[in-house]
């Protein structure tokens, strides 16, 4: 009996160090745009994807290190990315059977990518020029901003529920930019399974820019109004436990809205890539994630074997006249371990290679400059409409743990930069003046 | 079981109650200058002076360079005396306006980058600030009391001028069971320049008056501060600047542990801020920011020699800056970015320890970048930033 209480004990001791923070989940091969969890590792990082687990994940302070993030071609719209990380972090607590908790600064990577599409033409180059271009040379949408995530959850017999509730609202009266954002997420989990449903109640990003291009051959002197409306968003999903360490899983990604642009197209530039973007009045947009996908989590002694092997599609589309899109099918397969090296140290790592897929590109030409960028790193560049393969899939991910008893430092190890900043995640080199990148840190209490 | 306890009790007071640097604050997301209006740290003394008698018997060392090139070389010494307690303070610079660079104004400084007015409220010519001087005296009789006086003095001549600095302060505070109370004053700061223009820049009424009052494991607290200067450039009417913050708020600390703690803020904070051009009306610039900042954080024993703390602090709900520049009509915009995670260490060798931040980016032993490169990055060439060393004694 001893022996059992201890073996427990020890199980979940590796189960608690199994941590909370993007940098775990991504070392292990989580490739999400918003690194909102993981649909087969449990991490604290998926009370974004499944807001029940707080209750797996209460009595916790969770902080994740950086500034402002990455700037998207504007200090509006900002992501969160390896290289630049955003502060964010919050405090999950419970209360009997209740867990509540408030999280900060949570802005979502979508917000800005969906908001840099939709920047009217003219507003996005002037962004991307000098301010000698017009007034407001940073003209794009603004992003979401000083975002307040709060959560709640209980129990019903056994099952565990939860709620979240998510605000975020800047403005700016001197460019009559406004952006505002209101989501609620649902998640219940069950002894095998759990469901959830996140739902955007609200999106809305508005802005007018004045530019003058005539000095520099364009024709355009005017005002722009740009807009971003946020039609239809949600996040489906839900994973059953097949096996004791196999989980079947799926889910539906969908946000559609309407984008407005007075400034229309773009034309007489200098050079001819800056002609022909954009598109005068109102068009409808899309973009959609699906997935369905088979996880394996393996644990022998002090360590831990991750297997995953997905079907995803991702699409783009904008409804110009002529039509832009981006779309990737991809069935990735990823390998992962995490091991308890000593009491004071886990490492963990990964391999993620697209087995087979393809992405199917056209038209980028009519999105923004700024827009257009983003779509290459996203979707790949423009495939003009045919069916391409991918180059160079293979990524390998690794990443440290210091443990010290409640408090847990997590990190990526082995990132390229210099001198304190990451430049990249691949490098094939330890250095100590990087130690660790993307650094979380969490306090049990 | 007498040796355990003696130990035990030995054990927290070395580990958890000796606090007293910049960093510390920092890390936990409060005011670096003048300490915590709830969280218990030595740096309090400069916002409520009877905090010199709880708060005594040690060394404190803030790393840097005199002038604060990169960071402000400091320190101090606090002692207990009976009933009494007293102490001295070297280079601290929490009430220097800076009147010696050709600053913007408050309100200019408030709105960022949106708008200059293009006036100045001070100018090169004047004589560095430096050299200053703390003394802090207290008693308890019942309750706590505590004086602190701020001094620095300076001149140079040359054969066309004479320069002079001339800075005096008084701080008074009181702690009564639960209730404390205090006002800083900055009663004479001046700097001239006696040349043939007679530049003058002086203090225009600063000061810093508050109340806290705990209550269970909560404080309440209201803060005013004022900051406030006027520049004569010659026979030039003056242009004056000043700001204002006002705070209002509660903090909440859990202790968890002997060891480990949390801590939570709210409050409200409006600071007002008004540039005055003497000669150009047009110039005139006024700024508002009304915020409510939350700040969550944790400081918690990793072993016996490491002390680990971090800090999230952000706006929420309320946050609306507004700018006028003369007749102009004003604007008004929510701050961005107002996120902001901080961590920090203390490296406990017995009575001697040493804090600093931690995950501050920057590049190779540059401290100057450390606190405005934040990248998440935790790096061994750049260990500990903001260092500072004290000793219990």
């Amino acid at each position: 009996m001893m022996k059992k209480l201890i073996g427990t004990a020890a199980i979940l001791m590796l189960a608690s160090n199994a941590n909370a923070t993007i940098s775990r989940l991504k070392a292990l091969g989580m490739s999400e745009t918003d690194n909102e969890g993981s649909y087969y590792i449990q991490d604290d990082r998926n009370i974004f994807l499944n807001v029940a687990n707080i209750h797996n994940y209460k009595d916790m302070l969770i902080f994740e290190w950086g500034a402002n993030g990455s700037n998207a071609g504007s200090s509006s719209l900002t992501l969160d990315t390896d290289t630049a990380t955003k502060a964010k972090g919050g405090i999950i607590r419970s209360h009997g059977d209740y867990v509540y908790g408030v999280y900060l600064g949570n802005e979502s990577n979508t917000s800005s990518l969906l908001r840099t599409v939709a920047t009217g033409a003219h507003a996005a180059q002037a962004t991307l020029a000098n301010s000698s271009q017009g007034l407001n040379a940073d003209s794009m949408l603004r992003g979401s901003d000083n975002q307040l995530d709060l959560f709640f959850g209980g129990t019903a017999g056994s099952l565990k529920w939860g709620t979240n509730f998510v605000y975020t609202s800047d403005f700016d009266k001197s460019t009559s930019a406004r952006d505002y954002g209101t989501a609620v997420r649902f998640g219940v989990i069950g002894s095998k399974w759990d469901a959830f449903a996140n739902i955007s109640t609200g999106s809305k990003s508005k802005r007018t820019t004045t530019h003058n291009f005539v000095g520099l051959g364009a024709t355009f002197n005017g005002t722009v109004y740009s807009e971003f409306s946020g039609k239809l968003g949600f996040h489906l999903g839900g994973g059953y436990q097949l096996t004791d360490t196999g989980k079947i899983y799926a889910f539906l990604k969908k946000f559609d809205w309407e984008q407005t642009d007075t400034g229309g197209t773009t034309a007489g530039f200098g050079s001819a890539s800056l002609n022909g973007r954009g598109q005068f009045g109102t068009v409808d947009a899309g973009f959609t994630t699906y997935a369905l996908g088979y996880g394996n989590v393996m644990k022998s002694g002090r360590g831990t074997f991750y297997s995953n092997v997905e079907y995803r599609m991702k699409e783009i589309n904008v409804d110009y006249t002529t039509k832009a899109e981006g779309k990737n099918v991809t069935l990735p397969v990823t390998l992962g371990y995490e091991y308890e090296a000593t009491n004071w140290l886990t490492l963990r790592g990964s391999v993620k290679q697209t087995v087979w897929g393809y992405k199917n590109n056209n038209n980028y030409g009519k999105l923004n400059v700024i827009a257009k960028n983003l779509a290459d790193q996203e979707f790949g560049t423009d495939t003009s409409g045919k069916k391409h393969t991918f180059d160079q899939t293979t990524n390998v991910n690794a990443g440290a743990t210091l443990n010290f008893n409640n408090i847990k430092i997590d990190g990526f190890i082995g990132t390229a930069g210099t001198n304190g900043t990451a430049t990249s995640t691949d490098a094939g080199t330890l250095s100590l003046d990087r130690l660790m990148t993307r650094v979380g840190m969490t306090y049990n209490f | 079981m007498k040796k355990q306890i003696v130990l035990a009790t030995a054990a927290t007071l070395l580990t958890s109650s000796a606090w007293a640097t910049k960093a510390r604050m920092n890390a936990l997301g409060q005011d670096t200058n003048r300490g915590s209006f709830y969280i218990k740290d030595s740096r309090s003394v400069f916002r409520n002076a009877a905090h010199v008698n709880s708060m005594n018997n040690y060394v404190v060392t803030e790393w840097g360079d005199a002038a604060g090139t990169t960071q402000k070389a400091e320190g101090g010494f606090f002692r207990s005396a009976g009933a009494f307690a007293y102490g001295i303070y070297m280079n601290s610079d929490i009430t220097d306006q800076a009147g010696n660079t050709a600053l913007n104004g408050y309100a200019d400084a408030l709105d960022g980058s949106n708008g200059d007015s293009g006036t100045v409220f001070g100018e090169t010519g004047f004589k560095d600030r430096s050299n200053d001087l703390d003394l802090f005296f207290g008693g308890d009789m019942g309750i706590e009391w505590g004086a602190r006086l701020h001094y620095a003095k300076g001149n140079a001549k040359n054969s066309t001028a004479e320069q002079k600095q001339d800075t005096l302060g008084l701080g008074l505070g009181v702690v009564a069971g639960d209730l404390n109370a205090y006002i800083n004053y900055v009663l004479n700061d001046v700097m001239k320049v006696g040349d043939s223009t007679s530049d003058k820049w002086e203090d225009d009424g600063s000061m810093n008056i508050g109340v806290g009052y705990n209550w269970m494991d909560f404080t309440f607290y209201v803060d005013y501060d004022k900051k406030g200067a006027k520049y004569t450039n010659g026979t030039a009417a003056a242009n004056t600047t000043e700001q204002t913050t006002l705070t209002v708020g509660a903090g909440y600390t859990k202790e968890v542990s002997s060891t480990s703690r949390m801590f939570t803020n709210v409050s409200y904070v409006k600071v007002d801020a008004e540039d005055k051009d003497g000669t150009t009306t047009s110039n005139n610039m006024e700024a508002s920011y009304g915020h409510l900042p939350v700040v969550v954080g944790f400081e918690a024993d990793a072993n016996s020699w490491l002390t680990l703390r971090g800090s999230i602090s952000q706006d929420v709900l309320i946050n609306k800056m507004t700018e006028k520049i003369g007749t102009a009509s004003e604007t008004e915009a929510s701050k961005d970015q107002t996120t902001n995670v901080q961590a920090g260490a203390t490296l406990n060798f017995g009575k001697l320890k040493i804090d600093g931040m931690i995950g501050t980016g920057g590049t190779a032993g540059d401290a100057a970048q450390a606190t405005t490169n934040e990248r998440g990055t935790l790096s061994l060439d750049r260990l500990m930033t903001q260092v500072a060393v004290h000793y219990w004694f």
